[in-house]
């Protein structure tokens, strides 16, 4: 086996040798000192003199890294040694130290250059927005948000190639072959959802209430509810609408005196959640078919009935095609309804039918448009089983918490107002215009200067009113030829790029290029109004104007963008949306697998939310780095309070508790950040070690020999260590050096968690055991001991030690590289002691870490 | 083009006979003949005592429901006792689970939960990028009513309107509108990276660089996308074909019509990939047949056939079912003597297109011994003129079978084999566990 890697290694190397001139820095750098001595002694043995091993000469003065051909070689020959494979199996071993200084050492060359092709240290490149900021974009410049109806716009584009840390890194943000199609698509199909060029569609709009339909009992008599016809309100419109109201299997509850119904959570009624095309518990509505352009509207007069205990209950709005095996169903809005059933009021949920995925073409041919709204509760906690007298049905012992829906009206593209307000706010920039090219121009210098975050320079849009120009000679009306320029401008390298123009050498950035970089950082988004003035007045400049600014954009809810981004990713949180993770949150009252499904998919969206949510908290307050792994409150809502054994918080909104005892190391005792670093096994030590080795202490794990079996294999095939305890199995690859090169830094760090389970949940002790606690001590790799999770994020926060480690560090440098969009590297060490400096006088708080950034050099300059 | 065709196609009803195709299609594909696979499912079971021959082996007689192909009989193989693994596709779950043998895909209401990726789009998935389509999905009832699962195990959007079909085929007025608007926007998008290029710092520019890549890709595609619509030798306009034929009322017009756009589509190598579905399971799509008999619905007549009632029994349910399968079986029959007739260098059209037809059910709902045949490729190696059997199953009697071993030939193995003549490999897919050797030369 070695033969043939060492062949394959040779291969690399023979390209090396025949195409380069070996270049290292001759003087006596640090890589003559250290590296030189071990590729003699261990390389150039076989790999020197004129007849090297695979043609590969070693004992050349230096290669020159600068060529990318040359330096993947060299990555791969680090590989190799990392891994083992190098030096072969029958030469001697490197000892761990020299491996750790011969790899680090050809580390930091490549990563020298790396930086030298970047135009010099501190520098970064420009980037491309993430396809979630572009979409996001568009959201803005087009006014993408629909009432109560989430849209995930950017899923439609390609994903980006992006480690998962927090850093949305310039240099792998590359475009592919066809990439750009995706985004002029796109930006093609959100201009024609909001643009409207065409005639105005029939303007219908229809009332629906229970006592105007006709009221009906099953033959089964299992259900009763309403059924009829209804006339539009506009009496020239002749086309009907229907609707069917079904109540509860007693459907007595249904009809109130009032007129109002009232709907019973969906899985009291049924195994299959309301997705199925059984319609009991719901309200089901038949609106005329129109082409699937433009907003259909619906307003749901409603409220609710909680009763003590019960959680508020959620209201399901979805498109329905209820044809028998033609069936179709996608949830549009999850709306919670707070106000009580005496108070009714207005929801209102806005579907933009173009840009909701769905099968038309269903619609089309039945002539008309389902819309479903149901009772979609789930209980939090397990309930007991109602038990009869020998397996005899009982009354339904429970409360749940009910929709009671007074009335809904619905309101066709056409209805309500036209042209439609997203499409007037667009054009509004050409309101006051002499002509049709006149308003033309005004409308894309508004648009551009949105799209572009940037003013627009004269006679820059020349071509789009060319084009604007071509479309009104082919006969577009004065709208309709808007479109394919707004769709131009809006896939333009100056919408899809965040453009810095940089000087040979350092300099600073443009006002504008550094308020966009700024409100890229902290909203995810182009600067607004106020930004934007500053920027053109050049008073970004003044290092207190732009602390000022920071601070405003923090305090500001788009923040949140910033805050989920780089909490979520720097805890790898969207692991707990994605593996399959089991919480068996199963109700064994019910035993149903949707119901269970939902529960779990709601809870572990509270799980992923909540590290956010309290980081958000913990920057609102301005407090001290070390807060979020150290704290004496939990930010939760009702659903986790539920899992962490919390008593008193209902609702779904996130605030702040007191923290039990054993949930007080803030993100260290969250449940979604101990999933997330097991990844679903139950034995996750390793796992957990590497998480806390990359995310909470900030290095990098290394990367693992490829032919290595995970553990439980390993004590599959040997009996042996199947018998070792977990401590005693990790103990081994401490025996072996390309192991130990990470493992002494990952493995005990692993054990911090150990009396916790994979779901963040406190392990219990078996019987008999009660009184051995579980061993949670461990180290940090630079050998300080901790006894168990407190000793662990003590050491953490210890100041009296300068350690690299620190977490308020750790966080800095995390943020830093967040901020500049690239990963850090050695070259960077003095920007973060000065920001260190900065940020330890002002006692790591939150704030100050984001105000030093922002004022850096590194920042304001590109 | 020196064929009246708007006479001509009057004097043949609906039907476009050959020389209308040879005339319409391009040039060939220059170079090795592509190998191509369709896959066509019609769902609700069939009149089990006429569907399968009586006869194994090389010798068997047509039975009287496949009669009209007997002009293709040596290019194609029936299968006897094919079925899914653990019975996937039973009951009205056959549609989710004939391309793609997930037993787990349960939903009789329709797709409401993620099923696995279908064969074809596994195929299109590898291959699908050599052709300008990379694969067709067609039902009659179009939307979320398919085959076809994407890798997310969502139903791919079908095309159930003709004339889209057509115009994603041959370059309608609104294609090459749209092509036209597209090439305005990269010239000024374009224009525009190039000039901020020039602006931009040496390491800048070389991450830069990949945007104009790929915007010259896209111009690419466009510019040749444009050069194929242009050159096709004459403006096809929808007028002469009956491409607003509903897909219900006007069934005969409508299907007849479908699948030559799609023997034209493989013919000119616009797709190499196509699934078709008549209708959705327990779906009656079609309503009334009535030449067939005084039934409602199609799914329903097949409901009440339970328990293997014979013939005697139930002689108009019987003969309704009949009626339909063989107005099915006369559509591929001429779908697979246009691609028979069709010459591509020394072999034929349909030596290199494989041509999987028949449904998910047998008896009532009974996901067994499914009515399935495999029809073409011989160039891609199959070997045909057969009736194979495979495991035990309930035969033309209503009476098991057997004689044959319990080998576990599955659908996804016919499938899998199917894919790997194509140069993609399907091992494992839905639970394949071998290639069926019985279908290959030598």
């Amino acid at each position: 086996m070695t033969n043939v890697l060492a062949l394959r290694l040779c291969g690399w190397l023979a390209i090396l040798a025949v195409s380069t001139r070996l270049a290292f820095a001759a003087d006596a750098s640090p890589f003559e000192r250290t590296v030189r001595p071990l590729l003699t002694r261990h390389c150039v043995e076989c790999h020197g003199g004129d007849k090297p091993e695979g043609g590969v000469r070693l004992d050349q003065p230096a290669a020159d890294l600068a060529d990318a051909k040359v330096r993947a070689i060299w990555e791969k020959a680090h590989a190799m040694l990392v891994r083992g494979e190098m030096p072969p199996a029958e030469k001697p071993r490197l000892s761990t130290e020299d491996l750790d200084t011969l790899t680090s050492g050809i580390r930091r060359e490549v990563e020298r250059a790396v930086i030298a092709e970047r135009g010099g240290a501190g520098r970064s490149t420009m980037r491309r927005l993430t396809r979630v900021e572009y979409a996001r974009l568009l959201e803005d410049v087009l006014d993408l948000r629909f009432e109560n109806v989430p849209l995930s716009l950017a899923e439609k584009l390609p994903i980006d190639p992006q480690t998962d840390l927090p850093v949305n890194d310039a240099d792998r943000l590359a475009f592919q072959s066809l990439h750009w199609r995706s985004y002029a698509d796109y930006a093609e199909r959100a201009v024609s959802a909001v643009l409207a060029s065409e005639p105005r569609p029939e303007p219908w709009s229809y009332r629906f209430d229970a006592p105007s339909l006709e009221s009906q009992t099953k033959k089964r008599d299992r259900f009763e509810g309403f059924k009829g016809v209804v006339a539009a309100n506009e009496h020239e419109i002749k086309r009907p609408a229907k609707a069917t109201i079904l109540g509860a299997r007693d459907g007595k509850e249904a009809l109130n005196p009032d007129g109002s119904t009232t709907l019973l959570p969906s899985y009291r009624l049924l195994d299959n959640l309301a997705r199925s095309e059984q319609n009991d518990g719901s309200w089901y509505l038949l609106l005329p078919y129109v082409e699937p352009k433009g907003v259909l509207r619906l307003r749901i007069r409603a409220g609710a009935i909680i009763p003590e205990g019960e959680n508020v209950p959620l209201m399901r709005v979805a498109f329905h095609h209820n044809v028998r095996n033609e069936f179709d169903n996608r949830t549009l809005a999850e709306i919670p309804i707070t106000n009580s059933a005496d108070e009714p009021r207005d929801y209102e949920v806005e579907i933009p039918m173009e840009l909701v995925p769905f099968a038309y073409t269903l619609f089309d041919r039945f002539k008309f448009m389902g819309v479903r709204i149901s009772n979609d509760t789930v209980p939090i906690a397990d309930r007991a089983k109602p038990k009869g007298p020998k397996g005899k049905p009982v009354e339904w012992p429970y409360q749940e918490s009910k929709i009671v829906i007074a009335s809904v009206e619905a309101f066709g593209p056409g209805a309500v107002e036209w042209p439609p307000r997203r499409h007037r706010r667009l054009i509004a920039a050409g309101e006051s215009a002499k002509d049709d090219r006149g308003r033309a121009a005004a409308i894309f210098a508004d648009v551009a200067a949105r799209a572009w975050r940037r003013p627009i320079v004269e006679g820059e849009l020349a071509p789009y009113l060319d084009l604007y120009d071509q479309r009104r000679q082919a006969g577009d009306s004065a709208d309709a030829a808007l479109k394919l320029p707004l769709v131009t401008i809006l896939s333009s390298p100056n919408a899809i790029y965040l453009v810095e123009h940089k000087a040979e050498t350092v300099a600073p950035l443009a006002g504008i290029e550094l308020a966009n970089r700024l409100s890229f950082f902290l909203w995810g988004r182009g600067p607004d109004d106020e930004l934007r003035r500053l920027a053109s007045a050049g008073r970004l400049s003044d290092p207190e104007t732009l602390t000022a600014q920071v601070d405003r954009l923090l305090d500001d809810p788009k923040s949140g963008v910033f805050v989920d981004d780089f909490v979520g990713r720097l805890l790898a949180l969207d692991r707990v949306l994605k593996d399959p993770i089991e919480f068996k949150l199963t109700l064994k009252t019910l035993g149903l697998e949707k119901l269970a499904a939902i529960r779990e998919d709601r809870l572990k969206h509270d799980l992923a939310q909540e590290p956010a949510r309290f980081f958000a908290n913990a920057l609102r307050k301005n407090e001290p780095a070390h807060r979020l792994i150290d704290s004496g409150t939990l930010f939760i809502n009702d659903r986790l309070a539920s899992y962490y054994g919390v008593d008193g918080v209902d609702g779904p909104e996130f605030r702040e508790v007191p923290a039990p005892e054993n949930r007080r190391a803030g993100w260290l005792t969250m449940a979604g950040v101990m999933a997330s670093a097991s990844r679903g096994n139950k034995e996750a030590t390793i796992h957990r070690g590497v998480y806390l080795l990359q995310r909470i202490l900030g290095e990098h794990p290394g990367t693992p020999p490829g032919s290595v079996e995970p553990l439980e294999v390993q004590a599959k095939v040997d009996a042996k260590r199947a018998t070792l305890t977990i401590r005693e199995q990790l103990g081994l690859h401490t025996s072996i050096n390309t192991c130990q090169l990470c493992h002494r830094k990952i493995d005990p760090l692993g054990f911090v968690w150990a009396d916790f389970d994979e779901l963040g949940q406190k392990v219990v002790a078996k019987k008999g055991l009660e009184s051995s606690p579980i061993d949670c001590s461990g180290a940090l790799p630079d050998g300080r001991p901790f006894e168990n999770l407190a000793g662990f994020a003590k050491a953490l926060n210890d100041e009296t030690t300068t350690s690299r480690f620190h977490f308020g560090e750790v966080l800095l440098r995390q943020l830093t590289a967040y901020a500049l969009s690239r990963h850090l590297s050695l070259s960077d060490d003095d920007l973060i002691r000065e920001l260190a400096q900065r940020s330890r006088s002002e006692d790591w708080r939150l704030r100050a870490m984001i105000r030093a950034i922002v004022s850096s050099k590194a920042f304001t300059h590109g | 083009m020196s064929i009246k065709r708007r006479s001509f196609l009057k004097a043949a009803g609906v039907a476009l006979p050959l020389p209308w195709l040879e005339s319409l299609a391009g040039a060939a594909p220059s170079g090795a003949n592509p190998g191509r696979a369709v896959f066509f499912m019609v769902p609700s079971g069939v009149n089990m005592w006429r569907w399968h021959p009586k006869e194994f082996g090389p010798d068997y007689q047509l039975s009287s429901t496949l009669q009209s192909l007997a002009p293709v009989r040596e290019e194609l193989t029936i299968f006897s006792g094919l079925e899914h693994t653990n019975g996937a596709g039973g009951g009205h779950t056959e549609v989710g689970a004939w391309l793609t043998g997930n037993e787990k895909f349960k939903d009789i209401h329709g797709p409401t939960e993620p099923n696995a990726i279908s064969i074809d789009q596994h195929i299109a998935r590898s291959i699908g990028d050599r052709t300008r389509i990379p694969s067709l999905v067609l039902s009659a009832p179009g939307g979320s009513v398919t085959t076809s699962f994407d890798a997310a195990g969502a139903p791919v959007n079908a095309e159930n309107n003709l004339r889209r079909l057509f115009g994603e085929l041959f370059g309608a007025p609104d294609v090459m509108a749209r092509l036209q608007s597209r090439a305005s926007v990269i010239d000024i998008v374009g224009d525009e990276a190039r000039g901020l290029s020039r602006q931009l710092s040496r390491n800048d520019r070389n991450r830069f660089d990949d945007y104009l890549q790929s915007v010259r890709d896209v111009e690419g595609r466009l510019q040749k996308d444009r050069e194929y619509f242009s050159s096709r030798p004459l403006s096809i306009s929808g007028d002469d074909l009956p491409l607003d034929a509903d897909p219900q009322a006007q069934r005969q017009e409508y299907f007849r019509t479908m699948l030559d756009l799609v023997a034209l589509a493989l013919r000119n190598d616009q797709t190499r990939i196509v699934s078709i579905l008549a209708c959705g399971s327990a779906h009656e799509f079609f309503g009334r047949w009535p030449d067939f008999g005084n039934f409602t619905g199609h799914h329903s007549v097949s409901h009440d056939l339970g328990h293997f009632d014979t013939e005697e029994q139930r002689p108009l349910q019987y003969a309704f079912m009949e009626g339909v399968d063989k107005w099915f079986i006369a559509h591929l029959a001429h779908f697979l003597q246009t691609l028979n007739d069709t010459r591509e260098g020394d072999a034929t059209l349909l030596a290199n297109t494989m041509v999987l037809y028949g449904g998910g059910m047998s008896w009532t709902h009974n996901p067994s011994n499914l009515p399935m045949l495999l029809a073409g490729g011989s160039r891609l190696g199959l070997k045909h003129g057969s009736h194979l059997r495979f495991n035990p199953h309930k035969d033309f009697k209503g009476q098991l079978d057997r004689n044959v071993k319990r080998d576990e030939t599955t659908v996804c193995d016919v499938l899998r084999t199917m894919s790997e003549r194509l140069g993609v490999p399907a091992e494992g897919f839905g639970n394949s566990r071998r290639v069926v050797n019985e279908l290959l030369v030598g």
